[in-house]
């Protein structure tokens, strides 16, 4: 057949298309990237060749702001940072805050703390699988995990009067008890929906030809690299390794109750997202013992420089009315020269604060030890060379929460 | 078009045809009457594109999520294509080095537009009042409706994009962005805003 | 965690001898001060402990001293502008260790990508938001700012809305 374009000699040499490396930019707009992120890949074909990342699309400069905020203030900072569980990242300022100043919160809030703390713990994880599988390309599950995710901002909306952004703890305890019929609404309502949901996910995803094909093998890390890259949280189980904040150094009640730490085989996305599942399923094991465990008593510590007073101290005794203005006005103050570090198990990973303090009710130095900033580190290593279509599984199963990347 | 009278098999245009299609035409040549199809048929196909950066973004997929349910109102799929889309909803806080970004894909989007700001951070720049963040995308877009909150409940956002849509019902022409936003643009081409790279080089201000 | 750590501290005086500067414990647990040369050698050696690797570098942080002395409205300053703290992290053990350096502005600090994969971003966090300087860092640019911002933003002298804010100019 004669051919419409005659080619040169030349020409067919230049025809060997896979040879020419072409430069893709993914993001920072774009509906995989999950947040803001930009990736800068260079393909040759549909193989990732080399893979830069850019970050800082969301870098609203939140260690520089806490510097002019009080401790109870900061808290608000901390809502922002992995947005979709936010009350894990409330504890975790408060907690670190609660070190520096050296004050012991009651067992009623350590053990209410648990129970929200879980409660966010599954919705960040809902967040993770749901669109996860969007990206990959199977839609259903996204509307099941939101519905659950719509069912945990209905308890935390009843506790602490706010979906999302709830800024509920306080330096010495949170702001507020619990309302009556919390338990009922856990242990009728939410956790069985929980476990539905999982179970449903299982039978959805686990044996799926399709989602195993293109998770299985994906995006694997090993244990020692994973370690070296500052991996914690699910990710690093999913390589195997078994370190949970909440086991290695109990905090909150997470000494009372009995959990087990679900660990992967091989690293790679299928484990990251069933690792989570997993996890959903011990966190509502927690929830379930801490609310049968749940103390009575005060939400708050008997420390009059840091907690508010009672109302009658406020209007019956000159220093309660004294300590209620100096702790609203200009808030607690710490101790000067004090450093601390201490770290929650985020939803992500290891979340800490390491705050430095001038004596001030401000902090000198706030800074936060995001999970997901070592985590997307190792994205280069995840992906090159593998193909351009892996990219969004591994993205996403990574759980790369901007807000906490950027700070 | 009407049933065809029982007597009449054929089909052949008859003299009460040609006064219902010039009756037709009538009431098209009245001014708004095209107008008011083009909108109808706008408002009711709005596609959103979410500019989703930060936590209002999950509160915007809570409100495409099936308990609210967004494509009952036209908006069936959210695209992230400017090119698909009409509504863009700044969901979140719009840093300056994510400036040019927003500005780019705002002027990729083909007429006519919306902008919906979510947010406080998208409105005002919200709490971040720091060296990094733009305080408020309207220093850069031309914004319709804004809606406040910390996040916005997904209810929020639906009410704005409800009032849009009697919004774009009731204009009384085929509008393009440029004519809806003509005081905002005068302001803008007056010097209000230099561009988002000189404020770059200069270290975070505008 | 402090319990853990302390054997470590006497392997590690082994190890380093007079090097090490002080070893102190305070709310973030054991911290061990060393000149900023030797970091390097004892994040080697924390690294290569035989009975808790701390195989971890969970961060890198930085604080700048500048305004301590006004804030705090003490007469001892810190001993240079800024420190570096080095959270070291042993999952086998559990133990967590503070390696912290002073430096003055200006000093370029050795980089620890050699032994930790971790440090390359923390690092770049740490030039990026101080300006510090790490020498024998691959590739060590800006990660939150854009490249052409050429300030360090967590500099106590740096405002917080920026150089130039973003105010309404005043009709």
């Amino acid at each position: 057949m004669k051919e419409a374009f005659p080619r040169s000699v030349e020409c067919e040499e230049k025809l060997d298309l896979c040879a020419e490396r072409m430069v893709l930019n993914w993001g920072p707009s774009h509906p995989a990237t999950h947040g803001t992120l930009r990736v800068i890949l260079t393909l040759e074909g549909e193989t990732i060749v080399k893979c830069d990342t850019e970050i800082g699309y969301l870098h609203r400069g939140l260690e520089k702001l806490a510097e002019d905020w009080t401790y109870n203030q900061i808290v608000n900072i901390s809502d922002r940072l992995n947005y979709c569980s936010v009350f894990i990242n409330n504890v975790g300022w408060h907690q670190a805050c609660e070190k520096l100043f050296g004050i012991q919160v009651p067992p009623r809030a350590t053990y209410l703390r648990t129970i929200m703390s879980e409660v966010a713990r599954i919705a960040d994880h809902m967040v993770c699988i749901g669109p996860n599988c969007v990206d990959i390309g199977v839609l259903t599950p996204f509307w099941y995990t939101w519905n659950l995710r719509e069912m945990a901002y209905d308890l935390l909306e009843f506790v602490t009067g706010a979906r999302m952004t709830t800024a509920f703890t306080r330096v010495g305890g949170l702001a507020a008890d619990a309302p009556e019929g919390l338990e009922e609404r856990i242990t009728k309502v939410f956790l069985p929906e929980v476990y539905r949901v999982m179970d449903e996910l299982d039978s959805l995803l686990s044996k799926n030809r399709i989602f195993n094909d293109r998770t299985r093998g994906v995006g694997a890390l090993s244990k020692e690299e994973a370690v070296s890259y500052g991996w914690t949280g699910p990710c690093l189980r999913a390589c195997g390794v078994a370190y949970d904040v909440r086991a290695a150094n109990p905090y909150l009640a997470y000494g009372d109750v009995d959990f087990d730490i679900p660990v992967g085989g091989h690293g790679d996305t299928y484990d990251r997202l069933f690792v989570r599942v997993e996890e959903c399923r011990q966190s509502a094991r927690i929830i379930e013992q801490a609310l049968s465990k749940l103390p009575d008593g005060p939400v708050n510590a008997d420390d009059k420089r840091v907690v508010l007073p009672r109302k009658d101290d406020v209007y019956g005794h000159i220093e309660g009315l004294i300590h209620h203005f100096e702790i609203v006005m200009f808030g607690p103050k710490a101790p000067v020269g004090a450093q601390c570090y201490d770290s929650v198990e985020g939803a992500n990973g290891e979340l800490g604060f390491t705050i430095v303090s001038n004596g001030t009710n401000k902090p000198y130095r706030m800074h936060v030890r995001s999970p997901c900033f070592y985590v997307f580190s190792a994205l280069p290593r995840l992906v090159v060379g593998r193909l351009l279509a892996d990219l969004p599984a591994v993205v996403a199963s990574l759980n790369i929460i901007a807000g906490e990347l950027d700070l | 078009m009407r049933d065809k009278p029982p007597g009449d098999p054929s089909g052949r245009v008859t003299l009460a045809d040609l006064n219902e299609a010039a009756e037709m035409v009538r009431e098209l040549k009245k001014p708004g009457a095209a107008a008011k199809f083009v909108n109808w048929s706008r408002k009711h196909s709005l596609w959103p594109i979410p500019f989703g950066t930060a936590c209002c973004a999950i509160e915007f997929m809570g409100m495409v999520g099936s308990s609210l349910d967004l494509s009952r109102f036209g908006a069936e799929f959210v695209r992230f294509s400017p090119r698909q889309c009409d509504l863009m909803i700044v969901a979140g806080t719009i840093t300056n080095k994510m400036a040019p970004v927003l500005r780019t894909i705002y002027e990729q989007m083909a007429e006519p537009k919306w902008v919906i700001s979510m947010g406080a951070c998208a409105c005002t720049g919200g709490m971040f009042n720091t060296y990094s963040v733009l305080q408020g995308c309207d220093r850069i877009i031309p914004v319709d409706y804004y809606v406040p909150g910390c996040a916005p409940r997904p209810e929020a956002v639906m009410y704005a994009i409800l009032k849009l849509q009697e919004r774009i019902g009731n204009e009384t022409g085929v509008l393009g962005s440029k004519e809806r936003h003509r005081e905002a643009w005068i302001r803008g081409v007056k010097g209000r805003g230099r561009t988002p790279k000189d404020r770059l080089l200069r270290g975070g201000g505008e | 965690m402090n319990q853990q750590a302390k054997p470590v501290i006497e392997r590690l005086k082994s190890a380093l001898g007079d090097k090490i500067q002080d070893v102190y414990e305070d709310a973030r647990g054991l911290v061990v001060r060393v000149g900023l040369e030797s970091v390097p050698a004892a994040l080697e050696a924390l690294r290569s402990d035989a009975s808790s690797p701390f195989d971890m570098l969970t961060d890198i942080t930085a604080v700048d001293w500048s305004r301590w002395a006004e804030e705090t409205g003490t007469k001892e300053s810190p001993p240079a502008r800024f420190s570096l703290y080095y959270n070291l992290y042993s999952i086998s053990s559990a133990a967590r260790l503070f390696v912290e350096a002073f430096l003055k502005d200006g000093q370029e600090a050795p980089s620890a990508t050699h032994l930790y994969a971790s440090a390359d971003w923390a690092e770049r966090i740490v030039f990026d938001m101080f300006g510090i300087r790490f020498s024998g860092h691959p590739d060590l640019r800006r990660i939150y700012m854009p490249e052409d911002f050429e300030y360090s933003p967590l500099r106590k002298e740096f405002p917080r809305r920026g150089v130039d804010p973003q105010d309404f100019p005043q009709e």
